[in-house]
């Protein structure tokens, strides 16, 4: 048996574009980054969802790929952070200001 | 202060705004920088992203490993709102250094994925991290959290409008200074790498100066809820390993040229 015959159970061949996959993923994460930004306490979602989003458009291109749906992922993407960023009340430096003094009313 | 500023019809938070404007500056400075610095735009700003993933997630460990104790005294909440605990523990406070870490972290994964040098990318990205920072700082002041010790004296500010701080005594802006020290040491980066100082070196730079003004200014800072190792807060023993870090790379970097010399 010819170990490199398998019989024409090879899949399909998808013209597959390297980063295509990633550009897509990316386009997603932008769309569900701007959807979290209007709902209320989800813009650190749109925060994760936009940095994830970035990542992987950066991939595609780094990969090849420079379709409009990497772009479009890309711009959506950094909206939602940008929104995410704004909205979202953070503060670097300050670990648990805002925690604590709720969770002191919770604590014993 | 002014916490909030009424925008588009929701509080935009002034912490919120004035990183975004430390962003801001930063993608500027990449934008100047990056074709001197040897890197394509594309590896810049990619890196860039990475390292601000990575600062984020730092930022936020950082943050829930110095409120354990609370977060498990308040565990119950999970099952009785948990809508409130995740507003308490993972939406709000974020670490400093859990973010620099992060970032470091992020840039060093992006270099060792497209297999470039993490060093490389110090020029143009490293000044970046006290840019925003500096920026970041004066929205503390803004929000009047990261305050400083009462202070009987005429710089003493009232945070008469703000959520965290005592609003009933003066207290001393540790958030400006910090900023202050933070654009100097910003500055100090930026002429480093136009002088085309060795990388290493300004990572040194930043390392050393970022790490003692820390220390140091942790001692003037009266908001108690940071975590604390000891007579040190956590920030500050984080600082000692900083300058620790810091030294060994300017030690490494002594010894690489010494060795050099020696060869010629």
């Amino acid at each position: 048996m010819d170990p490199n015959n398998n019989y024409g159970n090879d899949p399909p061949n998808r013209n597959r574009v390297p980063g295509k996959g990633a550009a897509i993923a990316s386009l997603i994460l932008g769309i569900v980054s701007l959807v979290f930004w209007f709902l209320s306490y989800s813009a650190f979602l749109s925060i994760v969802c936009g940095m994830a989003g970035l990542i992987l458009a950066s991939i595609a291109k780094k990969k090849g790929f420079t379709g409009d749906i990497r772009l479009a992922g890309f711009v959506l993407s950094l909206l939602g952070l940008v929104g995410g960023v704004l909205v979202f009340i953070a503060c670097i430096g300050c670990a648990g200001v805002f925690s604590f003094a709720l969770a002191t009313f919770y604590a014993y | 202060m002014f916490p909030y500023i009424h925008l588009f019809g929701k509080n935009i938070p002034m912490y919120s705004l004035m990183a975004f404007t430390g962003l801001l500056f930063a993608v500027g400075y990449i934008l100047l920088r990056y074709k001197k610095s040897g890197l394509s735009r594309d590896d810049s700003f990619f890196a860039f992203i990475y390292g601000a993933a990575g600062a984020l997630a730092g930022a936020k460990l950082l943050s829930i490993f110095t409120m354990l104790p609370q977060i498990i005294r308040n565990l119950d909440l999970l099952q009785t709102d948990p809508e409130l605990f995740f507003q308490v523990f993972l939406y709000a406070g974020f670490v400093f250094y859990g973010g620099l870490y992060g970032a470091l972290l992020g840039v060093w994964i992006y270099a060792r994925h497209w297999k470039l040098a993490f060093f490389d990318f110090m020029d143009p990205l490293l000044p970046t991290v006290p840019i925003i920072h500096a920026w970041g700082r004066i929205g503390c002041f803004f929000m009047g959290c990261c305050y400083g010790i009462p202070v009987d004296a005429p710089w003493g500010v009232y945070f008469a409008r703000s959520e965290i701080a005592p609003t009933d005594v003066a207290l001393l802006p540790v958030q400006l200074y910090e900023s202050a020290g933070v654009f100097v040491l910003a500055a100090v980066l930026i002429v480093l790498q136009y002088r085309h100082i060795q990388k290493r070196m300004q990572l040194a730079v930043y390392l050393l100066g970022y790490g003692v003004m820390r220390f140091v200014l942790e001692f003037f800072r009266y908001d108690a809820y940071r975590g604390f190792i000891g007579l040190l807060s956590i920030s500050q023993v984080i600082s000692v390993l900083t300058v620790i870090w810091g030294m060994a790379l300017l030690i490494g970097q002594g010894l690489h040229v010494g060795r050099a010399e020696i060869r010629e």
